[in-house]
């Protein structure tokens, strides 16, 4: 049964992308029908993006510019506006169970918020000069983020005996209660000038390239910073809600906003998140998350070749 | 070293929840609404849905150029039109963490967190700086 749904889904991830490139862009194609197509695709990201555990957006932008007609500056604004509307719907569960945390989020959604608007004018600006520069260097992120996806361990429970001086002074620390036994775990992060450093990265390639950026982001408070894995998950989607507002609306102003590309899009990966994670506890996460993997790196590839005109 | 005082969670948690909850369901359903008005025609488009499929695929500057779609705040002037009347939602979208920090912003005051209030206070710069379209002008 696993492996059915497991063949099934796969020929679907693919299907629709593939459809969609085997036509082309120049696929003649009334609005409504790429509305429908657009729906679908994101339908399938939301759904494959709940069950691998990673983000929209980061599935969002680089298979939507790759595989369809619509040009990258509104594939990047439609991709900030989905990773918000993901973060604001799954945001209120997590605060009120604690997981997600609003001291933790505070300054690491600052130093991202500050660095997405500064991302957000370089990527608006390079994609004048060149769209493929943008492109390309999509590509190449994208190859990056799926080494990290390979790579990247994680730690439950990190080891942080005592919180650093910063994370202190930051209150940098709370409680949640584990579903499974109710045991109360503290927590507290380590290392937190380095960590909150490494978020002036993540906030510009957030706003340069539209993207959710999870897969920092968790890595960062996990492994580094030693928050709980739930903690920074969590804290992760939440802070992605103040993050990407603020490069959203650099977006909005440019004009860069498409309602025929962000409405169908939010509306199919929300549908799609809420049925994965209904469906979460039958399958295979492992399974899906090299499916995933795999599609990422054909739509990083995909997206290189664009950039040279291939 | 941590004090037991120290684990608690922020006290205003759970109002910021609330407050994300209201609004984005209130910004979906306004998005729902406001694209059923724009796709089945009912509010004219300012850039028609013939023309569309000509236009999304060109650089920013060029489709704004060819559409004679707003850019800045000028989306405020086109509400009634189908297509611009999304903005509503998306706007809604994109305030709501702009509203909980006001909220925030109160409660960290109250609490004397000077610390606190001082990075709160420097993200709502940022939202007002990124939204006022003041930084970097768009002209059309």
């Amino acid at each position: 049964m696993r492996s059915k749904f497991t063949f099934l889904s796969l020929l679907l991830f693919l299907l629709i992308p593939g459809l969609v490139f085997a036509g082309g862009s120049d696929l003649d194609m009334p609005w409504w029908g790429w509305g429908i197509i657009l729906f679908l695709t994101t339908f399938i990201i939301g759904l494959f993006g709940v069950l691998a555990g990673i983000g929209g957006g980061v599935l969002f932008v680089p298979l939507v510019s790759s595989f369809f007609p619509f040009h990258i500056d509104f594939v990047r604004g439609a991709g900030l506006l989905i990773a918000l509307g993901s973060s604001l719907a799954a945001a209120p569960t997590l605060l009120k169970k604690d997981l997600a945390s609003l001291k933790l989020a505070i300054p690491v959604a600052l130093i991202a918020s500050a660095f997405s608007i500064v991302g957000a004018m370089i990527g608006l600006w390079l994609s004048s000069v060149n769209p493929a520069f943008i492109q390309g260097s999509l590509g190449v992120l994208i190859l990056m983020i799926v080494v990290i996806m390979l790579m990247a361990k994680s730690s439950i429970y990190p080891v942080v005996k005592e919180g650093d001086y910063l994370a202190g002074l930051l209150g940098l620390s709370g409680t949640y209660k584990e579903g499974a036994t109710g045991k109360e775990v503290r927590w507290t992060v380590h290392r937190t000038a380095i960590g909150l450093f490494c978020f002036v990265l993540v906030g510009v390639l957030a706003g340069m390239f539209g993207l959710g950026a999870g897969w920092a982001n968790v890595p960062i408070l996990n492994l580094l910073m030693g928050a709980p894995l739930k903690i920074a998950v969590a804290t992760s989607s939440f802070s992605l809600s103040i993050t990407d507002t603020t490069a959203a609306w650099v977006y909005l102003n440019k004009g860069a906003v498409l309602p025929i590309i962000v409405v169908p899009s939010i509306m199919g990966i929300m549908a799609g998140a809420n049925i994965g994670a209904r469906i979460l506890p039958r399958v295979k996460p492992t399974l899906i998350r090299k499916m995933v993997i795999i599609v990422l790196l054909l739509a990083g590839v995909r997206s290189i070749l664009k950039a040279f005109g291939i | 070293m941590m004090t037991q005082l120290d684990y608690k969670n922020s006290s205003f948690q759970n109002t910021y929840a609330q407050i994300l909850n209201w609004g984005s369901a209130l910004g979906l359903i306004c998005m729902l609404i406001t694209f059923a008005l724009y796709a089945f025609g009912i509010l004219e488009p300012l850039v028609s849905f013939e023309k569309l499929p000509e236009y999304w695929s060109l650089p920013l500057s060029e489709y704004l150029e060819k559409s004679g779609a707003p850019a800045g705040w000028g989306w405020v002037e086109n509400l009634s039109r189908g297509d611009y009347s999304n903005y509503i939602g998306i706007a809604i979208l994109t305030s709501m963490t702009f509203v909980c920090y006001i909220g925030l912003f109160f409660d960290q005051i109250r609490q004397r967190k000077i610390l606190i209030t001082i990075l709160v206070v420097i993200e709502l710069v940022l939202f007002i700086v990124a939204s006022s379209n003041l930084l970097f002008p768009v002209g059309h």
